[in-house]
């Protein structure tokens, strides 16, 4: 198989190539004028070729080739002042570009009125592109920035309850999103169960999110890629910016490494929440401690023209400890070292190393004894990505991929066998991953464009030197067999499709179809709503099959009045397979055997998605709307009933507007209506031994109130000079004190026994933040 | 003076300032189905098997009592007994006399359907001891009641608890259940503050029951009160009873200590 990718591989580059001869290259990096921040996306046009043009990279790289000639480049980017160069262009050559978001940095001339319908003319589906200094101006609770929030504001993106950073992507799971920082898998992407993203703003420069037609590119999740870029930090001076907030401060450091030829950022973030718990008239409270913190590093530095070396990694952990009896931390650490390679000014490769953990700790102290159980999960990838510009009508991309995951379920050091005289560490699983993959995006004629793209998986669980049982239907161990360390114990393949068709209607205007089918190899373990840091992530298994999932999905694409509105209506219908829940009763925690506990069932999810974006003026945002079904079904579920997912949830409204009244002002706020996600509720009652018991005829059979929320924010911007800034930043979160349902509970009447009631729960009513933050 | 009342802000804005109330919601219809409430003890009887049925979940008062049924219960090392129907929904023993160590099999005979459940009596604990002291982690001292017994190793054991003040039974939210799951024989200690004075006479009764007991009483724990919160799907607990019949039945050891708090 992996031959046949191969040889498509060397076909595709023989082919294209005699296309190539008689036009030149120009090829370089965009980036910001100010910090030297390479921008991703931006967008390269030839005012004299329409429909000809380039977009950068994830490392702003870019390149264009056409025939020879006297040109006018025009360069955009969403939130800058587009820039018109014009250029002789005799033979290949670099172009490094620097936009600024600010007209009067502009020491050159020309701002144009041209703008951006790339969202009508590439094949893109399902796609949401956030750029970090445009998610910043959105309220978020406490004042602290949040781009998993920012997202779930997109249509197609929910979260189910407030404060909760698990978001669901068109029906799919919260486990079946694959969140990248960097490239390296984060796997438990909350802190504080959930309150707040590991994101810290400040070392973020970009976020895509992958909710259609995942690219060839991305694989392993069966619902949604977001894939997450970390600032290079500035490469023309030093600088320092932070903010103080009220339970978050953050500090950020930048500056260049040797006269613009890199540069290096280390941010960091901390939560001073249990600070108040010391204020606590409680002596337990005051010795306990609940705290997060973020650190991110990043350097880069460039080795001639045609290679340039990035190291980054993120380290960051939550802890909470009780009168030093009890001490639990978790948290997410990754590595990643990148090497960019041009080959030519057309062919492009990225070699990562990458190195993600997960790990979760708890500790005890029982008298003398102590002890502590260490879970998580450990990967190191290797990833070679090649990108190959044809011409402007054609841009190859293939590479490969590979992956060694170690689970770790529970690893105990310590007294506690001792104590117990029964829990012994589970042993650890491990498994070897693999991709190849080739995308090409190419036209066909003027008004169609193509994207093709073949992924190939393969996933091996290995031996551990432990029993592997088999089970049937009913969890019972029906075989047995032992498998000595990194043999081959089951092995999973399978091909990827993936196809997106665009049609350009007119300029302004398009249709675009899509298909995609992928698998996932890895689930989450959890029968939890919340995020707990115990949530186990266990492997593919002779028991436990890939989970697959096919899309299709149609869209209208239009923008309006010149390009400053964009419009877009998405279609998609998806089927879900190899889906897993747990049996009734299940015991997840400390149990070497979990797949015993698991069933599967199958999937889907339907829906449409309405989006109208205003991405120019005074006031900007957008409003989106959605509209969407989510189904499973299990054998052993209700006797195979068809029942609502959880996060089934048929309308959701959102509207974001940002108004920037004067130099000085700014103004946003957020508005998010939805009906309630599906939810199970008992229907009638009895009782045992006096206690009451809730009777519960099916799942989810029920709906939590619609929710409904009102932000609002504003920033003043105290002081602005060329050596130092900062602003004050003003937010009301749930403005009219909106009792929205967290959760609901049923209960005896406390003062009449003979009656039963229903209890709504609801967290936050109006809750005003204030934060400073500085820069100089 | 500013400074304190400015922290005091800062922390109530950061408490999350959860708030509660009683709402009307629709639940559907349901269909009514047999509940189960039977035991079999190593106590003296006369033992009680209590037929009830389940209601919609709103219905105020009594649940209706279920008066025409045929109860027996089946010592599988000995007799077949048919219980004396009482007439208000209780059924109860004459003759038979629980033995640990035996299995016990009760079919009802209802409606036209017949419903069964099995459940063997395990060998009885000793609580080894009871002592009480103040808690002092808390804000201020708490009583607290320990009561110790030793876990039989090797086998797997399940308890259930209860305790009585001044011989009436205390209310609990949940089932007082534990188990040996993790932890295998081990000198266990249970602690106990709830509603307890200096004053009290405590009793624990420490009940040993099979392992489809301790299911049912540990999944019924899981949709408890504000149990149900975190369940991503809450569902009916585990039932040791055939034919979609919801309640336990349950054959248990017993043994108790009591002591005085002064």
């Amino acid at each position: 198989m992996k031959k046949t990718v191969i040889l498509l591989i060397l076909n595709f580059l023989a082919f294209y190539h005699g296309f190539a001869q008689n036009k030149v290259t120009l090829s370089g990096i965009v980036k910001e004028a100010k910090t030297g921040e390479t921008l991703i996306n931006a967008i390269i046009k030839v005012k004299e070729l329409p429909g000809t043009g380039a977009v950068t990279n994830e490392y702003g790289f870019y390149s264009l080739s056409i025939a020879p000639g006297k040109y006018t480049l025009i360069i955009s980017y969403v939130g800058f002042v587009s820039k018109n160069i014009e250029i002789n262009l005799n033979t290949s050559q670099k172009l490094n570009i620097e936009l600024s978001d600010d007209s009067r940095d502009l020491k050159e001339v020309v701002v144009t009125a041209e703008k951006a319908n790339s969202n009508v003319s590439n094949t893109k589906m399902g796609t949401v592109h956030l750029d970090v200094r445009e998610a910043n101006k959105v309220p978020v609770i406490f004042g602290e920035k949040d781009i998993i929030k920012t997202m779930t504001l997109m249509p197609g993106v929910i979260t189910l309850g407030e404060g909760n950073t698990g978001f669901y992507v068109r029906g799919g799971g919260a486990d079946q999103n694959l969140i990248l920082l960097d490239e390296a898998t984060v796997y438990n992407p909350s802190h504080l169960l959930g309150f707040f993203s590991i994101f810290n703003s400040d070392a973020i420069k970009d976020v895509n999110l992958f909710k259609g037609s995942i690219p060839a590119e991305y694989g392993g999740r069966v619902s949604s890629v977001m894939d997450v870029r970390m600032n290079d930090g500035n490469d023309k001076k030093f600088g320092v910016n932070g903010g103080i907030g009220l339970i978050a401060s953050r500090l950020t450091v930048e500056g260049p490494l040797g006269s613009e030829n890199g540069s290096f950022i280390v941010s960091g973030r901390r939560t001073y929440a249990d600070l108040f718990l010391k204020l606590s008239g409680n002596s337990q409270l005051a010795s306990s401690s609940l705290y997060f913190y973020d650190l991110n590093a990043k350097a880069n530095y460039k080795f001639g023209e045609k290679d340039r070396v990035y190291l980054s990694g993120y380290f960051g952990r939550d802890a909470f400890s009780s009168a030093n009896l009890i001490s639990t931390d978790w948290g997410n650490a990754t590595g990643t070292l990148r090497w960019n390679h041009l080959f030519t000014d057309k062919l492009f490769l990225n070699s990562s190393f990458i190195a993600s953990n997960y790990s979760y700790n708890n500790s005890r102290t029982f008298g003398a004894n102590s002890y502590n159980i260490n879970s998580g999960i450990r990967d190191y990838s290797l990833k070679e990505d090649f990108h190959y510009y044809i011409n402007p009508e054609n841009n190859l991309k293939f590479g490969l991929q590979s992956t060694y995951h170690t689970f770790v379920p529970a690893t105990i050091s310590g007294d506690l066998n001792a104590l117990s005289g029964k829990i012994n560490s589970i042993p650890n699983k491990y498994s070897w991953e693999n991709a190849a993959y080739i995308s090409d995006e190419f036209g066909v004629g003027s008004r169609w464009k193509m994207n093709l793209g073949l992924r190939f998986s393969s996933f091996s669980l290995l031996g551990n030197g432990h029993e592997v049982y088999t089970y049937d239907h009913n969890g019972v161990a029906t075989d047995s067999a032992n498998y000595a360390s990194n043999t081959f114990i089951h092995t999973y393949y399978g091909l990827e499709p993936r196809v997106g068709i665009t049609y350009l209607i007119n300029d302004e205007s398009s249709l675009k179809a899509s298909y995609f089918y992928n698998q996932q190899y890895l689930h989450l373990l959890s029968n939890s709503t919340i995020s707990t840091p115990n949530d186990l992530w266990v492997p593919s298994s002779n028991n436990v099959k890939p989970q697959q999932a096919q899309q299709y999905s149609i869209g209208y694409f239009r923008n309006l009045h010149d390009n400053d509105f964009e419009f877009s209506v998405e279609t998609y219908y998806k089927n879900l397979y190899n889906q897993i829940d747990y049996r009734t009763g299940a015991d997840l925690t400390f149990n070497p055997n979990v797949e015993q506990q698991l069933i599967y069932g199958t999937g889907k999810a339907y829906g449409a998605e309405f989006f109208l974006r205003k991405k120019t003026g005074k006031l900007t945002g957008w409003v989106s709307y959605t509209l969407s079904r989510t189904l499973r079904n299990f054998d052993d579920i209700y006797n195979g009933a068809t029942f609502p997912a959880r996060q089934d949830r048929i309308h959701t409204i959102s509207v974001v507007g940002i108004y920037e009244l004067n130099k000085k002002w700014s103004f946003s706020a957020t508005f998010v209506y939805y009906t309630g996600n599906a939810v199970t509720f008992p229907s009638g009652k009895y009782e045992v031994n006096g206690i009451l018991l809730d009777y519960y005829t099916e799942r989810n059979g029920y709906r939590m109130p619609a929710y409904h929320r009102l932000d609002i924010s504003a920033t003043c911007i105290t002081k602005k000079t060329d050596k130092f800034e900062s602003n004050l930043n003003f937010s009301i979160f749930n403005v009219y004190a909106h009792e929205n349902a967290y959760f609901i509970y049923f209960q005896k009447d406390p003062n009449n026994a003979n009656n039963t009631q229903a209890v709504q729960v609801s967290l936050f009513k109006f809750v005003p933040s204030i934060t400073y933050n500085f820069k100089f | 003076m500013k400074q304190k009342i400015f922290f005091l802000g800062l922390a109530a804005l950061l408490i999350f300032s959860s708030c509660q109330k009683v709402i009307t919601i629709d639940l559907n219809k349901t269909n009514p189905q047999l509940v189960v409430d039977g035991q079999i003890t190593d106590q003296p009887g006369p033992y009680i098997v209590k037929l009830t049925e389940t209601t919609d979940f709103f219905t105020p008062g009594a649940y209706p009592q279920i008066k025409g049924a045929i109860v027996t219960i089946t010592d599988l090392q000995g007799i077949t007994e048919t219980l004396q129907n009482m007439d208000n929904g209780t059924y109860q023993t004459a003759k038979l006399s629980g033995t640990p160590g035996h299995t016990y099999v009760l079919n009802i005979s209802y409606g036209g359907k017949s419903y069964t459940a099995t459940s063997s009596m395990p060998m009885p604990v000793d609580i080894d001891s009871m002592t009480y002291g103040w808690d002092l982690s808390g804000r201020r001292p708490r009583l607290t009641l320990h009561g110790y017994f030793t876990d039989p190793q090797g086998i797997n054991n399940y308890y259930r608890m209860h305790f009585l003040r001044n011989d009436s039974l205390m209310d609990s939210s949940n089932f007082l259940i534990y188990s040996d799951d993790k932890v295998d024989g081990k000198q266990a200690v249970i602690n106990y503050r709830r509603g307890i004075n200096i004053g009290d006479s405590i009793t624990l009764q420490l009940m040993c029951i099979d392992k489809g007991v301790y299911d049912f009483y540990r999944t019924a724990n899981d949709i408890l009160g504000r149990s149900q919160i975190t369940s991503a799907a809450p569902s009916n607990p585990l039932s040791n009873m055939s034919a979609g019949a919801v309640g336990c039945f349950t054959a248990y050891t017993i043994r108790q200590k009591k002591i005085l708090l002064q």
